[in-house]
């Protein structure tokens, strides 16, 4: 059985409806001030919109319906985390809490949402914090 | 690279907090209706009922506070408007119209949106009035 050394990297931690998540920081562009996304109707549940981030238009996605849960609610504290995977766009999220260095080799198995969803439970200062599967759920979105 | 789609003569319509754009030319008639704060369904025109889509509704904007909104009629559609809460000056700029981002346009079923157009930096729908009123009046 092989040793499990410490991996160190950094995540960005956002709410969601009370709960922690995180994103490695090479996924993240940026965080930005909420503003109302331009609507588009009959697209999916999940699309909130697009916005206009200087000058590149980017697809907001309500990563709590992604998620099964209800709808974000934005308040002063909301955010859009700007992400880049295979594609660019702008999650809604319910409040960033900080970036932080963490142990991925600590992390735990997720006992639920199942594993599209996500790659572990990491231990932060504020408790667990869901590792996000990026790839998988913007590929759910349409799917 | 693709090159971008060139568009003129459109009207700025005001739905909630968003602003559509519409082709100048797809419009016949507008008329005044009462706001009575509640998304309408009908109007009159010349004693004839006339059903309409209400574009706050279909956008989930609020409707405004003014005492009244505006009915607009829409060219080869006798039968059929939508309701709006303000209609702007016309533009008669060159703008650009922008393809949906992917993510968006993946999922998007509703051919009568065209796609985007910045107006202040902020985006913009761009509608085929006469198509959009031809798809939901299927509905």
């Amino acid at each position: 059985m092989s040793q499990v050394e410490d991996q160190l990297a950094q995540f960005v931690v956002f709410i969601l409806d009370q709960e922690r998540f995180a994103l490695p920081v090479e996924q993240a562009r940026g965080i930005e001030r909420w503003r109302n996304p331009t609507r588009i109707p009959g697209t999916a549940t999940a699309i909130m919109g697009i916005i206009n981030q200087r000058g590149v238009l980017l697809t907001v996605v309500d990563m709590r319906v992604v998620l099964g849960m209800k709808p974000i609610t934005p308040t002063r504290r909301s955010r859009f985390l700007l992400v880049h995977e295979q594609i660019d766009c702008a999650i809604a999220v319910d409040q960033v809490i900080d970036m932080l260095t963490l142990d991925v080799g600590l992390a735990e198995p997720t006992p639920h949402r199942g594993t599209v969803a996500s790659r572990g439970l990491l231990p932060t200062p504020f408790g667990f914090a869901t590792w996000l599967d990026l790839n998988a759920l913007l590929g759910s979105i349409n799917g | 690279m693709v090159n971008p789609v060139i568009v003129s003569d459109l009207y700025p319509v005001n739905v909630g907090d968003q602003t559509v754009l519409i082709r100048q030319t797809a419009l016949v008639g507008v008329d005044y209706v009462a706001n009575s704060g509640q998304p309408i369904s009908s109007v009159v025109q010349q004693t004839n009922p006339i059903d309409v889509i209400d574009l706050n509704q279909w956008l989930q904007q609020p409707i405004g506070q003014q005492a009244n909104r505006l009915a607009l009629f829409v060219v080869g559609q006798t039968a059929m408007g939508v309701v709006v809460d303000q209609l702007g000056d016309p533009i008669s700029t060159a703008l650009s119209l922008q393809p949906l981002p992917s993510l968006v346009s993946d999922s998007l079923l509703d051919p009568s949106i065209l796609g985007i157009i910045m107006l202040d930096e902020r985006p913009c729908l761009m509608l085929d009035l006469e198509l959009f009123v031809l798809v939901h009046a299927k509905r």
